[in-house]
């Protein structure tokens, strides 16, 4: 597989700079776009688009229809979180998203018996030879109810999916993640968010999708 | 007394400025909506940490005249471009461990931090690092509120880089705390209360 052409959204934000600056994951990125000139940008030289976690829910709901654009010609758009905009629109925000609020727990571990609440799915999945499940455990803000047909590869213990790659709503492959890893990578904080996209960015710049 | 203009970044689905505590005189309004926005009405604004500070470094100019006024500007976060006066850019610390999360209040008896324990601020229910993770270097006369353990100044007011105040806090949105069960409650509201004060001379 030939790598990925990626380019991720910048929200001007000084957790969102860090991340996509920090040199082994800008590595894998063709270029950043500022989110208020998202609206406008020519996207179509990309193979995939990284939405991170904690945009501005307005200024990335303006830029639907790019995002819309880039599945409809058959590329990749990966969306981290993402509390902003499914916080004010639940249901069909992209094609196949119904998102819950879920309280978050930052507290689980130092809880005895208690577990994260995690489980992983479909063990031959390319991502598994990249991450582990722990690499994708700290918290979750909300859970989603994956379309039918798509890979769920993580879920919460009742069902609700954290991680899922839904190649069947649209011509494109939309990457799905209840995480927000770039937020708490940006603010020095949370050390297996930085575990988590060591691996999962050369996976979704270098891995396959099934 | 003026109200407190805080400014959206919309990025959660819960808002932590939806808490009764710190809601009453304060006017939540999109941050995009700067440029639009009669100051004039307002004694203090407060900036959060995933605020788009591309933006807000070409609307430098609107938040100099703010503070020519004599008004403050509250700001809670990792300081990337140099919209905000007199505050240097956000330090990191390296945290070796736990221990260097701890919280040392230099001004305890100050309005902002009176009644509230350090320790408290240093954790919430047993887990530290919400309250900062690096500092801003502060001008030469600022007032330092709270350090790090290490020393570092992550809460400082400056009063003598323009006619207006500047609170800078490198770290996590101080409204956020309202929902803690502990002393550290009190800290979002006496912010507030000084804030809308400090603006109001």
């Amino acid at each position: 597989m030939s790598t990925r052409r990626l380019a991720a959204v910048y929200g001007g934000s000084a957790p969102h700079h860090r991340a996509l600056n920090e040199p082994k994951y800008a590595r894998w990125l063709a270029a950043s776009v500022y989110l208020p000139e998202l609206p406008d940008a020519d996207l179509s030289r990309y193979d995939g688009v990284i939405v991170p976690d904690r945009l501005h829910a307005g200024r990335l709901d303006a830029a639907r229809p790019r995002l819309l654009d880039v599945l409809d010609r058959g590329a990749m758009v990966v969306l981290f979180g993402e509390q902003s905009v499914c916080g004010r629109q639940p249901q069909g925000w992209l094609p196949g998203l119904d998102w819950q609020y879920r309280p978050t727990n930052y507290w689980w571990w130092l809880e005895p018996g208690t577990t994260s609440g995690l489980r992983a799915h479909n063990p031959d999945h390319d991502l598994w030879r990249h991450l582990t499940l722990e690499d994708a455990t700290w918290h979750y803000h909300g859970v989603f109810r994956a379309p039918e047909g798509a890979d769920v590869l993580i879920s919460t213990d009742d069902g609700g999916a954290i991680l899922y790659i839904d190649r069947v709503s649209t011509p494109g492959t939309l990457v799905v993640a209840a995480l927000d890893p770039m937020y708490h990578f940006g603010s020095y904080f949370m050390p297996a968010t930085e575990r988590f996209l060591d691996k999962f960015v050369p996976w979704l710049a270098q891995g396959s999708m099934t | 007394m003026k109200p407190v203009l805080l400014l959206d970044c919309q990025t959660s689905a819960v808002a932590p400025y939806d808490h009764l505590a710190v809601a009453e005189g304060v006017e939540v309004v999109d941050v995009y909506e700067l440029p639009s926005l009669d100051l004039d009405r307002y004694s203090a604004v407060m900036v959060t940490g995933m605020v788009d500070q591309e933006f807000l470094w070409r609307q430098r100019d609107v938040l100099e005249v703010f503070l020519a006024r004599r008004r403050v500007i509250i700001f809670c976060g990792q300081l990337l471009r140099s919209w905000l006066p007199g505050c240097g850019m956000f330090v990191p610390v390296r945290i070796a461990s736990m221990r260097d999360y701890a919280v040392r209040l230099a001004e305890p008896h100050h309005p902002v931090f009176a009644g509230v324990e350090a320790n408290d601020l240093t954790f919430r229910r047993g887990v530290a690092g919400f309250f900062a993770r690096g500092y801003h270097p502060p001008p030469p006369s600022a007032e330092v509120l709270a350090t790090l353990v290490g020393g570092q100044p992550t809460t400082w007011i400056d009063r003598a880089t323009t006619p207006g105040t500047v609170f800078a806090h490198a770290g996590g949105d101080l409204l956020f705390y309202a929902n803690a069960d502990s002393s550290a409650a009190r800290l979002g509201p006496q912010l507030l209360d000084w804030a809308r004060l400090e603006g109001s001379r």
